[in-house]
């Protein structure tokens, strides 16, 4: 390993090395008895509803996240089976309709985004060496608003009232006139919660990103994946309102009788795609980006060396997150727009191309003549490149006008962007999920078991979806339950039937996989993989307080610099009978203060449901939006008001 | 593996203000609901201007008078806030909840002129996207001042019972961080929903 | 290092601060700028029929877009025009890594102003305009 670091490194860091005669720090183990007392969350049934640590709701966040993705993954085999011979009759075209929409709706909204927030959430404030968010409050009303939000969506299915319309529920589609009933309503007010629930872990992640960081971590010392998170965040902060906004004008259409989509009330309907997709582009770079973050992580931990081209990566993750927001257009290439305004969309959609080239480029070099330890999260990252740059390359076909009006809503597309989210975001999650799994349960998954999922995975994923390039290309349309035999496209939808069936058995290898090993599970090693960030350099799992001290930092791997210089420095003089954590400046993570940060408390989830009442309530009358307003007022109140004694220090 | 004390953290404030995250937190707060207004505003426009006629026939745009006086109080009420926080740090409580209660009542007499305005509307939100704009625009606006209203009201319950000292003010400060955010949204719509019939 | 001394004092004061940050902010904004002026105002321009205008918002904002590159260029050559790695001292590290990755992102949105202005010379004006 050490031949692998510069030489220059590790002269550098002996000139910036502290005085060898420092006085050790001798830990006490009265205080750290009470640091465990004062960071611990609370038992019981009352207590699971008051917990504001970090790594436990960044653990529910990851749970709840893969339940909806085991369930919205079972509507898409149903489908598939549904299709897998021509006038095939297993589902009704009504429930068929109810279950592509849900499926799509619930594996972005439901699954995709929380799931890389709450990897965020868990992985972020070790990796900057602190030990919680900078609002852990607000971090426990983010989670019960979306579990609250997207187990409400979810219910609409059971009663067969979920949304027919499509994940982007375009108007008039998804008006009154088509559309009768609650599922839409439903929808809507639900993807607002549960974009509250984004925007709040964005600006946690925002705020604790740039003023937590451990003193000595200098904005080009951030793990990428750090900087993943941050992008990720920013995005959210600014594509999040537009989807909120146009959920909003929607269910006033439909409850009240505006006409923002109604041409005949000199409404647009086109506003609806325009605000959609200002959001929905950005959307799937929010998933993309953190998920690009983890692939990064994992490279430079399996081939033991540092990161190539650390500079041009965080430059790609900027760039990607900038131009993501210049593309929203592509998906309307086929509404009658101008053609030269188009055309600035197409080149920007060709664009994007170069930045994320020059990432897998980087990796490419990180890569090159290591010795790469083939464990299971370096397997999915592997697997990850030939999916992801198959559906990067199908992305610049389609970015092309001409292409993309052949294909546009057939299969081609459903192939596309199956293997972008799948391939870019999925397979690093799941490999993040075998990464980090130590520090969520101190224990390591099965590593047999572990590699026959990737297997599964990869064959299943490729059998699945490669055949509907095909099928999209021999014109297929998307979203029908059915088709004729005629068509010939019998033999091609079988294939990628059978891949279903195999990609979900991989999937549930590493459900299965992951339950078997909380119990069964090899006990984790400190730092089992050998990685360099700084989550590791605490216990498998990490005590409340995540860290005994929290560490300055010196380079870009310190936990590498510790292993070679067997010494490290650290912070002192934070108290252990209150939450406190150092608060350091953006730039240089120089410390400034010390925020002492709140305990465990019940009011974000009375918070959660105040807003709840008013979210469902304004769905039958709306005197429930004056209601909510005062309800969620009084919570806030109760949350925020200073308890005695007053801090005095 | 051995440790010592690379900084030592005893010494620095537990009372940050612009230092304290949760300073930026409200930052990041106003970024989203700016991003709302700008998302609001663009729907306003892009509807304007492709409608042939704005606002619909038969329909002068709304008259300037009262927007412009609540203009002139909602800025106005940024000063006081103003006022308000530099009276605390200069440890005068006294002065801290006058300028809170001068802000607050500032605020309250633009929801009563905006309610007045809007009940002299001459189209309702389900006549045409116009109206529709209209009043959720102003439907948006009018909850943000309501609950800097209440919002403020506690700070200055809060100040009354004699939390606030020059040391510990971080709730005024952010309050007032979000006071101006909600006074100064007023400009965009005013622009918008007002001079912008007037200049197309 | 008298050098990284100059550095370190320069880089912390606002006017440098904002000068590393000057191609993340310019080059971005002046393409986003480019993007959505030119992409609404066509409709306008049909009906006038010149097409000066998005010449003039591409002239305009590649040269920003430029500018910000090029200031965050001057700021990575006063920092000694080195690469930037994981190397000592602080300010002057994370400035260099500032100023070379606004280059790039400028860089990337001149790049993009440009592509996107290609349309404007070859495609016809009112083609799809409904």
């Amino acid at each position: 390993m050490e031949e692998r670091r510069e030489a220059p490194t590790r002269e550098r860091r002996s000139e910036e090395h502290q005085e060898p005669l420092h006085p050790a720090i001798e830990d006490d183990a009265e205080e750290t008895r009470r640091l465990t007392e004062t960071w611990a969350a609370p038992t019981g049934f009352v207590g699971w509803f008051m917990p504001v640590n970090q790594r436990i709701i960044g653990r529910r966040f990851i749970v709840t996240a893969f339940v909806y993705f085991v369930l919205a993954g079972l509507l898409g085999i149903a489908m598939r089976l549904q299709l897998a011979a021509p006038e095939n009759d297993l589902l009704a075209p009504e429930i068929y309709n109810q279950f592509f929409t849900v499926h799509g709706t619930a594996m972005m909204f439901l699954f995709a985004i929380p799931v890389l927030e709450g990897f965020a959430l868990f992985v972020v404030p070790m990796m900057i060496g602190t030990r919680d968010m900078a609002f852990p409050r607000l971090n426990a009303f983010g989670y019960y608003v979306y579990l609250i939000g997207s187990g409400v969506f979810f219910l609409m299915l059971l009663v067969g009232m979920a949304p027919k319309a499509g994940w982007f529920n375009y108007v008039p589609l998804s008006g009154k006139l088509y559309e009768p009933g609650l599922g839409v309503d439903i929808w809507t007010t639900m993807i607002t919660f549960i974009e509250v629930s984004a925007l709040t872990a964005a600006v946690e992640l925002i705020v604790t990103i740039l003023k937590l960081r451990a003193p000595g971590m200098t904005l080009n010392r951030m793990p990428v994946f750090v900087w993943a998170s941050l992008v990720m965040a920013f995005m959210i902060v600014f594509a999040m309102p537009a989807i909120i906004v146009a959920s909003s004008l929607l269910i006033l259409d439909r409850l009240v009788g505006t006409g923002f989509f109604v041409p005949e009330m000199g409404g647009d309907p086109l506003l609806w795609q325009h605000l959609f997709w200002f959001f929905g582009h950005p959307e799937v770079y929010i998933i993309l980006v953190p998920a690009l973050g983890m692939v990064s992580t994992i490279i430079t931990t399996f081939c033991q060396r540092a990161l190539f081209g650390y500079t041009a990566i965080v430059m790609s993750i900027v760039a990607t997150g900038f131009v993501s927001f210049g593309l929203w257009v592509h998906h309307m290439f086929a509404t009658g727009l101008p053609h030269l305004g188009m055309s600035f969309f197409m080149a920007a959609s060709a664009l994007i191309a170069i930045p994320n080239g020059i990432q897998v480029f980087c990796w490419i070099a990180t890569m090159w003549g290591s010795r790469m330890r083939l464990a299971t999260p370096m397997l999915y990252v592997l697997g990850f490149f030939w999916v992801f740059v198959m559906g990067g390359l199908t992305g610049v076909m389609v970015a092309s006008i001409p292409f993309d009006l052949q294909v546009h809503d057939t299969y081609f597309l459903v192939a596309h962007f199956h293997y972008v989210l799948i391939g870019g975001s999925v397979m690093p999650v799941i490999g993040a999920l075998y990464y980090w799994y130590p520090q969520m349960t101190g224990r390591m998954m099965s590593e047999t078991a572990g590699k026959i999922s990737f297997g599964l995975v990869f064959v299943g994923f490729n059998v699945t979806f490669f055949p509907m390039h095909q099928l999209g290309l021999e014109g297929m349309p998307r979203r029908v339950y059915t088709y004729l035999e005629e068509t010939g496209w019998g033999e091609l939808n079988l294939v990628a039937t059978i891949g279903s069936v195999v990609l979900a058995a991989g999937f549930a290898t590493t459900m299965v996989n992951a339950l078997a090993s909380l119990r069964w599970g090899e006990t984790a090693r400190r730092n089992p993989w050998g990685a360099e960030t700084l989550e590791w350099a605490t216990e498998s799992p990490p005590p409340p307080y995540n860290q005994r001290h929290i560490p300055v930092v010196k380079s870009r791997e310190p936990v590498w610099d510790w292993r070679e210089e067997d010494e490290r420095p650290v912070v002192v003089g934070l108290r252990s009978d209150r939450r406190e954590v150092v608060v350091t400046s953006m730039l240089d993570a120089e410390p400034q203060a010390v925020q002492v940060l709140p305990g465990p408390t019940i009011w974000p989830f009375l918070s959660a449901l105040a807003a709840t009442v008013g979210f469902i309530g304004i769905l039958f009358h709306p005197v429930f939006f004056v209601v909510s307003f005062f309800l969620a007022f009084f919570s806030f109140v109760g949350w925020f008001w200073p308890r005695r004694p007053w801090q005095e220090d | 593996m051995r440790q010592f004390a690379g900084t030592d953290v005893s010494g620095l404030t537990r009372f940050a203000k612009q230092t304290h995250p949760l300073y930026a937190g409200i930052i990041g707060l106003i970024a989203i609901e700016l991003t709302v207004v700008a998302m609001l505003v663009v729907s306003y426009s892009y509807l304007m201007l492709t409608a042939p006629e704005w606002p619909p026939a038969g329909l002068a745009p709304a008259p300037l008078l009262w927007p412009s006086v609540n203009l002139g109080l909602l800025l106005t009420s940024m000063v006081t806030m103003r006022w308000a926080g530099n009276r605390i740090t200069a440890g005068d409580r006294r002065g801290l909840i006058l300028g809170l209660l001068a802000s607050v009542s500032l605020h309250a007499l633009v929801l009563v002129f905006r309610a007045l305005e809007m009940a002299a509307y001459e189209f309702r939100w389900d006549d045409h996207a116009y109206g529709s704009l209209m009043w959720t625009i102003s439907g948006f606006h009018f909850t943000h001042v309501a609950s800097a209203i209440v919002g403020t009201l506690v700070v200055a319950i809060l100040a009354v019972k004699g939390y606030f000292t020059p040391e510990r003010q971080l709730g005024v400060v952010v309050d007032t961080l979000y006071w101006n955010f909600v006074s100064a949204a007023w400009i965009p719509f005013y622009l918008a929903l007002y001079w912008g019939p007037r200049l197309i | 290092m008298d050098d990284d001394d100059d550095r370190t004092r320069r880089y912390r004061t606002p006017t440098g601060i904002m000068q590393l940050w000057a191609g993340w902010a310019l080059g971005p904004i002046a393409w986003a700028i480019h993007q959505n002026a030119a992409f609404w105002i066509i409709p306008a321009l049909c009906e006038s029929g010149s097409r000066w205008p998005l010449w003039l918002i591409t002239a305009v904002t590649l040269a920003v877009a430029v500018a910000g590159g090029a200031i965050s260029h001057r700021a990575f050559r006063a920092l000694g025009s080195r690469w930037p790695g994981d190397e000592a001292g602080t300010v002057p590290a994370r400035s260099r890594f500032l100023a070379a990755a606004g280059v790039g992102i400028a860089g990337l949105s001149s790049l993009g102003i440009v592509v996107e202005s290609v349309g404007i010379a070859v495609l016809d004006l009112c083609a799809g305009v409904p």
